[in-house]
């Protein structure tokens, strides 16, 4: 029996292959579906997959931001995500505008975004906040603790639509006192500027600022600047008030005139501490916070997270843990400052 | 030899039926191919079963050591973090250590404190406060990393459990507690000793453990594992999605959490556990201990990942003992098939000789038992035949004995009948001779005869004449018998003669008050016979039917056709019947049918006669009685000349 059906099972087969083999539709149908296997293979091959469109807000204007927008580009090229591949940038520079950032991030929210990187302070952040209570937003480090600025519900669970990094900046202020005490030993009166307009700097400036100052002995003056233009002015007026110090919280407005600002500090002669690294790299002469190598792979990360389906409102925020003092030796050399050795022994860096 | 073919069938319905020849069946039937079924099952059982369970044991093998290897690894693996997040904390101890034995409390100034709180901040950026402490617990210095290092001198820490356990002499590592609900920081504090065991105060820093991620995302066993390190009371210290840890996650909520913190002196049987991790994925997970910070560290990887050298392993084993199988499957189908095929030869030679083929003889050249089977097989065939041509030249032998013995019989029979008729020609004459003066006598030729006399002469002609038509008969028989008779056929019309007879009769009957109706009912059918014999039948029939019949009786006479080749004659009568065991035998010779109160005559051959005759016309003749009721006689005579009747 078996015998038997199997030697019939294999008949029939040998004949439908012969015959199968010698019927020219049949190859024809096979073409066709292997032709068809084929396309389906090279179109899901070829078919793009879904295009991220990031939004990039940034406070400078493009020559300003883009070093720190390639560093993150590179960091998503390395988490795989490229360029006119999978992802697509729309940048929107407000050029050291801070009143363009509600109308830029309004743009982006307009544009449908899949995330909006804020690439600046608080201020930046809050702007796209208020465009968008559902697009993930992505700090890049404001200076004040988000929590208190409301943009966040803690660190450890935002709780809405963003998140990111912060950098603890309004939190140093005292400890940029303090480092510049140490550089300039017989320094009593320290100037303070600031732009009304930002209220994280403000806040710095009117409640974190004092208690440090009192406990260092320190006199300090805070000087409102409200636009580029005023710089000469208010410089004028701290060399006046016969300022021997200067410090410049991170802000907007501030940020980006940072070369004017390192210049006039210097023409005033003015030993200068600041929030921001770049004021140093511009003639500043010391830098102390968070050390920013790491932030652009930082941000990289959100991104990667939030695209991947992370909720921001679930994504901590991250405190910097490295924190760096930077010193341009070249200007101390310039303001004649001779930079006492217990302070220059412990700077991360020293430009000279 | 339709005794033998009946003898062998029979043979072969006991062989069917005789069960230890169940083979035989194997080949009939419905039973085709068990045999082979059953060879191919068994050789499939065998080889399969072989194969799968090699296969499963292998499998096993090889299950087990690939876990024993994988607990062997990821327990080194955790061993390896443990020890790297050991040495990282180890190393801010280190440093700790060294400023803390550069200090000389009481005898420096606070800027000389300073100095090396600010060299531990900078060799050891997880610190991010660091105080010294004098021996009543209070504030000497302090450094912070993010804040203005001022000193806070009013307050004594002297309780503080860092303090007391640093006082005391040892390292204390305290309980993690999270910073702004978000980064974990652990206390550390040690001893300040001038000497040797005189201790003279504390140095107590914060440590980020953020910077123990930095340890464990460099752990990566495998392609998808991780490592993370977890705090007795379950806080997450560090994991390499660091969101989870700033998060604050509590985990001691997991099984291998929960188990890895469980006093368990065997320590090798709970080297690898299966379990869910954060994301409820099955996990292959392992763990070491840090005993001096009372952490665990873990080593994960997906359960998947783990067993994929062991999986790819098991499809390849599977893929062979599948192959294998097959293989096995052919192998035995065929060998099966080879062992069936000459049982098959063998079950066709038996069909064969069943069928008569005495000379056929099974070819096997197999060189094994079946060939040996063959053999004995073709011995017992010849037997066979043997037995049966023997069997055929006895019946031939006893064939022609009874052939001879038949001859004899013939020729006694016949014997028999020239004697009757020699008898009854040599009584003849006498008889003529006593008739004849009887009837002189009577006729008054030898004188006046009394009355006496007379009635005497009268009874002896009457006798002699019974005497005469006895003989005839005899004559007629033995005539018959001898085959001597030659009929003399040519058609007639059987109507008439029935009519004839009968009423020839019919005085006879007449004296009885019988009456002899002859019904003819279809337009006479002409007959192809000896006039005068059929006339002698129905004259003996008729006179039978009469003879039987009592007073004012019937007698019913007709002819007709009966099929298209024969006409029948019935005669039936209102006699008292006969007996059917009886109604074979009334043809007999001899045979005298009597019934009490019916005088007999004759000596009973007239039936035979009849028989004879009808018989050698080719016709049939038989009675239908019924007792009480009467007898119908009936016999058949041709329409047209038959062979048969014509020759004989």
């Amino acid at each position: 029996m078996i015998e038997r059906s199997w030697m019939r099972f294999r008949d029939s087969l040998f004949d439908n292959l012969k015959s199968k083999i010698q019927n020219r539709k049949w190859t024809g149908i096979v073409a066709i579906g292997v032709a068809i296997a084929m396309c389906g293979a090279v179109a899901q091959a070829q078919q793009p997959k879904k295009v991220y469109r990031i939004g990039y807000l940034s406070q400078f204007e493009p020559a300003r931001e883009s070093s720190r927008s390639e560093a993150i580009r590179v960091a998503l090229r390395e988490l795989g995500y490229v360029e006119g591949q999978n992802i697509a940038m729309e940048y929107r520079y407000a050029e050291g505008k801070p009143d363009r950032f509600p109308e830029l991030a309004a743009d982006l929210v307009r544009l449908k975004v899949d995330i909006i990187v804020a690439a600046g302070g608080s201020v930046i952040v809050q702007a796209a906040k208020n465009a968008t209570k559902t697009i993930p937003i992505v700090m890049m480090g404001g200076g004040i603790d988000p929590v208190e600025a409301g943009l966040v519900e803690s660190l450890a669970r935002p709780g809405g639509n963003v998140t990111g990094l912060t950098l603890l900046s309004g939190e140093l202020g005292g400890k940029r006192l303090e480092l510049l005490k140490a550089a300039v030993p017989k320094l009593a009166r320290v100037a303070v500027l600031y732009d009304p307009a930002n209220p994280p700097t403000v806040r710095e400036v009117k409640e974190v600022l004092p208690v440090p100052a009192r406990a260092l002995g320190l006199t300090i003056r805070s000087w409102e600047v409200r636009a580029a233009d005023e710089f000469e002015r208010v410089f004028a007026a701290v060399t006046k008030w016969r300022a021997d110090g200067l410090y410049v919280p991170g802000a907007p407005l501030m940020a980006a005139n940072q070369k004017r600002i390192a210049g006039l500090a210097l023409k005033s002669r003015l030993p200068s501490v600041y929030g921001n690294r770049g004021y140093v790299d511009a003639g500043g002469l010391m830098y102390y916070g968070a050390n920013l190598v790491d932030s652009n792979r930082r941000v990289a990360y959100y991104v990667d997270r939030i695209l991947k389906g992370a909720k921001p409102a679930d994504l901590p925020v991250e405190q910097p843990t490295k924190f760096e003092l930077v010193i341009n030796l070249n200007t101390a050399k310039q303001l004649g400052l001779p930079i006492p050795y217990d302070v220059l022994r412990w700077a991360d860096e020293v430009i000279k | 030899m339709r005794t033998l073919r009946s003898l062998i069938e029979n043979l072969k319905s006991k062989i069917e039926n005789f069960g230890a020849l169940r083979v035989v069946q194997v080949f009939r039937g419905r039973q085709r191919g068990r045999l082979l079924r059953h060879y191919f099952l068994i050789s499939v059982l065998l080889i399969a079963g072989g194969l799968i369970v090699s296969g499963l044991l292998e499998i096993y093998f090889r299950v087990h050591e690939n876990r024993e290897q994988l607990a062997l690894l990821q327990k080194e693996a955790a061993t390896v973090a443990a020890v790297k997040i050991e040495k990282f904390i180890q190393d801010v101890e280190t440093s700790m250590r060294s400023a803390a034995k550069g200090l000389d409390i009481g005898r420096q100034t606070s800027s000389d404190y300073r100095f090396e709180l600010k060299r531990l901040l900078f060799l050891a950026p997880a610190i991010t406060e660091a105080v010294i402490i004098s021996v009543d617990g209070i504030q000497q210095a302090r450094q912070l990393r993010l804040l203005v290092s001022s000193v806070n001198r009013e307050t004594n820490i002297s309780g503080s459990a860092a303090f007391q356990r640093a006082k005391q002499g040892h390292s204390y590592f305290g309980p993690v507690y999270l910073v702004r609900g978000s980064e974990p920081y652990m206390t550390m504090a040690l001893p300040i000793e001038e000497f040797k065991g005189n201790i003279v105060g504390v140095l107590q820093a914060e440590v980020n453990l953020k910077y123990v991620w930095d340890v464990v995302s460099g752990i990566k066993p495998g392609k998808a594992g991780y490592a993370y390190a977890v705090s007795r009371s379950g806080e997450l210290i560090a994991h390499p999605d660091i969101s989870l840890v700033l998060r604050g996650r509590k985990v001691s909520d997991l099984d291998q959490v929960w188990a890895a913190f469980q006093p368990v002196s065997d320590d090798h049987g709970r080297a690898l556990t299966v379990a869910r991790n954060l994301q409820g994925k099955q996990v292959i997970s392992s763990f070491a201990l840090v005993p001096r910070l009372d952490w665990a560290v873990f080593i994960e990887r997906p359960v998947e990942e783990a067993h994929e050298a062991l999986y790819s392993s098991l499809l390849r084993t599977s893929g062979l003992l599948l192959t294998g199988l097959a293989l096995a499957l052919f192998a035995s189908f065929f060998v099966a098939r080879r062992v069936i095929r000459p049982l098959r030869v063998l079950g066709e030679g038996v069909d064969r000789i069943a069928s008569g083929d005495m000379g056929f003889r099974v070819d096997l050249k197999t060189g094994d038992e079946i060939e040996t089977l063959a053999g004995e097989f073709n011995r017992m065939a010849g037997a066979l035949q043997e037995a049966y041509s023997r069997l055929e030249e006895k019946v031939a032998e006893r064939t022609r004995e009874l052939v001879a013995a038949n001859d004899q019989l013939k020729e006694l029979d016949k014997l028999k009948s020239r004697f009757l008729s020699n008898v009854s020609h040599e009584l003849k004459t006498p008889l003529t001779a006593i008739v004849g003066l009887a009837a002189n006598m009577l006729d008054g030729i030898t004188g006046r005869l009394n009355d006496k006399q007379r009635e005497y002469l009268s009874d002896i002609r009457a006798s002699s004449d019974r005497l005469a038509r006895l003989i005839k008969d005899l004559l007629d028989l033995s005539i018959i018998e001898a085959g001597r008779v030659e009929l003399r056929p040519a058609p007639f019309a059987l109507a008439s003669l029935v009519r004839e007879v009968a009423n020839s009769l019919r005085p006879v009957a007449e004296q009885k008050l019988i009456n002899i109706q002859v019904i003819s009912t279809e337009a006479s059918p002409t007959v192809w016979a000896d006039r005068d014999r059929i006339a002698q039948v129905l004259t003996n029939l008729i006179g039978n039917a009469i003879k039987f019949t009592s007073p004012q009786g019937r007698v019913m006479v007709s002819a007709q056709m009966n099929g298209g080749a024969w006409a029948e004659v019935t005669i039936g009568d209102t006699g008292p019947g006969i007996p059917a065991e009886e109604a074979e035998r009334i043809f007999d010779e001899f045979y005298q049918f009597t019934r009490p109160g019916i005088e007999s005559r004759g000596v009973g051959l007239g039936l035979a006669i009849s028989k004879k005759l009808v018989e050698m016309h080719g016709g049939k003749i038989g009675v239908k009685s019924e007792m009480g009721k009467g007898s119908i006689f009936y016999f058949t005579v041709p329409v047209q000349p038959a062979m048969d009747a014509a020759v004989r």
